[in-house]
């Protein structure tokens, strides 16, 4: 399996393979990308152009010959947003009304996207949540034409953050009853979401401006729990802490890793604030260290474990 | 913690995140002289065949060829023709197999039968002159004779042949035209068609659960032209690509009308359910053809009811079939890829070219009528250029899985 990781810059892969009853890494690379991959640069040629000459390299790079390929994504491609309705609906009259919910927001670019709806936690003894994530198809087609030209097929595209959660869920013995986030580092624009006993709650998107304050840009839900841990982040950059409040623990990572905030962090020492090296499981055969070898280097390929964790069952650690 | 998966339908999504780890992407493909040079690609696993643990799934059926000069034809009769249009063809070609057969193995006895004679005058001449028993008269008449006989009895050869041959061909012919005779009346709606069985099959070389696999991969290939040929052929084509029971497609038409026909054809043929996903909108993208159609339609499989004729070919012949049916359709072709050298388990195997549509669907529906030890697992087909489907060329991309012979 291929698994690629694109950011603004850079264009993240790994191959995972199985070999007798053993699963391997044959290698975990990085590329830099020459058109940006952000949403404002969509319908920009050159950035299709791009991707197909990258995932080329890619397949010419990969050490097995391969095509099924996993893709993971920034999340600020997607539009997140909870809908919560009256448990005891059919699935149709329930897919009928989110269709209808989703499409009284968005509404006429809803024609324009993908939609899908996840079954999330149960609000009240009566209604149930759903995770509505949407995204312009020619996100889709851009990303199905670069693959194509490489050959890829995609069985699998997710958003980075759920990708380095569920990294984090398989490196992490994290409790059941825990409430934790994980924090993707970027400068200005970060992007944090939180989990709460098991059920992801909350994706937000902030943006810390100044030596003291920062801005909520957006959050999937109204719910005020993921600002309560930018706020306790925010803090730690004025008042000396040991522990973040309101939250059991806060991983954090960067794909930007010459980011000065990021590597500021890194000297931070706060008992529930973490950053996990995703390869302590799985050593990869060949490893990508032109970034260095150090924990905050490889940090950035977390989303790519996590890719790579959706085919490997837990007897395999 | 739910996993998201953007590729899956749009929509309202399972609730249940299956605790299976699927193993599809792990295995990888190799190709042969790859797997020659480095040791340690050896070792990696091929795919194996899913044991006969449970039977396949749904999948289905049929055939066809695309035929340009119909295009504007009523799509529902052109459906109809094209599900039993191919059962001549295919018959016809057993009947040339067949013949060509018996032919062979007539030929080296004729062969063999005059050689004996010739070297046996041969012999006996060349003792009686040592013998002096002939005069160069003698000698003259001798030759005459023995030349007058074996020239005899080659003639009675040839022509017992021939008779044979006729025979065989009358046989072969009134059996095609009986098959070609069956009724053709479309099944009710929902009902899976289910092809005349032909009982003049051998026995299979390759197991069951693997012929079951080989049959799916031939409707695979039904499935693919059946579609292709629905197309109008003004329109403009991204791809189409078929695996396990699905069928998706991106293509461009004038406008919303060719869209719905499309649409009504795909939903007259029985063996399609209704389309998961069809999305019709306006694009910019192709002046002639602004109207996108995104569409991802299952389909069904019948029970692979004759299992008889299912051949074991070894690498080297299967490559020369396949090769050969390129050329008949005039697609280009690059050599088979195999995963490994190891022809006792099953494995991966790729098959690519270019071709105009046409040679595309021709050669797609020869492959569908062999009855051999290849699955045909994926096919993915895309546009080179931004022609309409009449005038471009498509690349074709076939996934396959070859079997082992039966113990």
């Amino acid at each position: 399996m291929i698994c690629i990781s694109l950011s603004a810059d850079y264009v993240r892969f790994s191959q995972l393979a199985k070999i007798a009853d053993d699963y391997s890494i044959e290698t975990v690379q990085k590329k830099v990308l020459t058109s940006p991959f952000i949403p404002s640069n969509l319908t920009n040629p050159q950035l299709a152009a791009d991707l197909e000459n990258i995932f080329q390299q890619i397949r010419a790079d990969l050490p097995l010959p391969d095509r099924y390929a996993a893709l993971t994504l920034p999340a600020e491609w997607f539009d997140l947003n909870h809908q919560a309705l009256e448990t005891g609906l059919n699935r149709d009259d329930t897919g009928a009304a989110l269709d209808w919910g989703a499409t009284k927001r968005l509404g006429q670019t809803a024609d324009e996207k993908f939609i899908q709806y996840y079954p999330l936690y149960k609000k009240s003894s009566v209604d149930q949540e759903y995770l509505t994530v949407s995204y312009f198809k020619q996100l889709g087609k851009l990303l199905l034409n670069a693959s194509q030209a490489a050959g890829f097929e995609v069985h699998i595209m997710d958003i980075n953050l759920f990708s380095a959660a569920y990294a984090l869920e398989r490196l992490e013995a994290i409790g059941k009853g825990e409430k934790w986030a994980v924090w993707l580092v970027d400068e200005p624009r970060h992007s944090l979401m939180v989990v709460d006993s098991g059920e992801y709650r909350q994706l937000v998107h902030f943006e810390i401006s100044d030596s003291e304050n920062y801005s909520m840009i957006a959050a999937s839900s109204p719910d005020d729990i993921g600002e309560k841990v930018v706020a306790a982040i925010n803090n730690i950059r004025t008042f000396a802490s040991d522990s973040l409040s309101g939250i059991d623990r806060l991983y954090y990572y960067a794909q930007n890793v010459d980011s000065g905030f990021f590597n500021m962090l890194l000297t931070y020492d706060i008992d529930n604030m973490k950053i996990i090296d995703p390869f302590e499981k799985f050593k990869p055969k060949d490893l990508y260290q032109a970034d260095g070898d150090g924990i905050g280097a490889m940090c950035q390929f977390i989303d790519l474990m996590g890719l790579m964790y959706r085919k490997i069952p837990e007897s395999a650690e | 913690m739910i996993r998201l998966n953007l590729t899956n339908i749009p929509g309202l999504q399972e609730e249940e995140i299956s605790p299976q780890f699927d193993l599809e992407g792990l295995v990888l493909e190799q190709p042969v002289q790859e797997a020659a040079e480095t040791p340690a690609a050896e070792e990696v696993e091929v795919v194996k065949p899913r044991p006969s643990e449970t039977p396949p799934a749904v999948p289905e059926v049929d055939e066809d060829l695309f035929k340009l000069a119909e295009a504007n034809l009523d799509l529902i009769e052109q459906a109809e023709k094209e599900e039993f249009g191919p059962i001549e063809k295919e018959q016809a070609e057993k009947l040339e197999k067949g013949e060509a057969v018996r032919r062979r193995s007539i030929r080296p006895v004729l062969r063999y039968t005059f050689y004996l004679i010739l070297v046996a005058a041969i012999v006996y001449g060349v003792w009686a002159y040592r013998q002096g028993m002939f005069s160069k008269k003698d000698i003259k008449q001798v030759a005459s004779r023995t030349e007058q006989t074996i020239t005899d009895e080659a003639d009675k050869i040839l022509d017992k042949t021939v008779d044979i041959v006729d025979d065989l061909a009358e046989k072969e012919e009134s059996l095609v035209s009986e098959a070609v005779q069956q009724p053709t009346a479309r099944l009710p709606a929902g009902q899976m068609i289910i092809q005349p069985t032909e009982r003049y099959y051998g026995a299979s070389q390759i197991n069951d659960d693997f012929i079951y696999r080989v049959y799916q991969g031939q409707q695979r290939l039904q499935v693919c032209t059946d579609v292709l040929a629905s197309f109008p052929s003004n329109s403009q084509l991204q791809y189409i690509r078929v695996k396990d029971d699905k069928v998706s497609f991106i293509l461009y038409v004038a406008n919303e009308a060719q869209a719905q026909q499309i649409k009504s054809s795909i939903l007259s043929n029985n063996r399609f359910l209704p389309p998961e996903v069809y999305f019709v909108e306006r694009s910019n993208k192709f002046a002639n053809n602004p109207v996108e159609i995104m569409a991802i339609v299952k389909f069904g499989i019948p029970p692979c009811e004759d299992q008889k004729g299912y051949k074991y070919f070894n690498d080297l012949q299967l490559s020369q079939h396949i090769w050969q049916a390129g050329l008949n359709s005039s697609v280009s072709m690059e050599p088979l890829q195999i995963s490994s050298r190891d022809n006792a388990v099953a494995r991966q195997a790729g098959l690519t070219g270019t071709g105009s549509t046409n040679n595309v669907v021709q050669f797609l529906s020869e492959l569908g009528t062999i009855r051999d030890n290849m699955e045909v697992s994926v096919i993915s087909i895309t546009n080179t250029f931004n022609k309409n489907i009449l005038e471009t060329q498509l690349n074709y991309n076939l996934n396959t899985i070859l079997y082992p012979a039966k113990l």
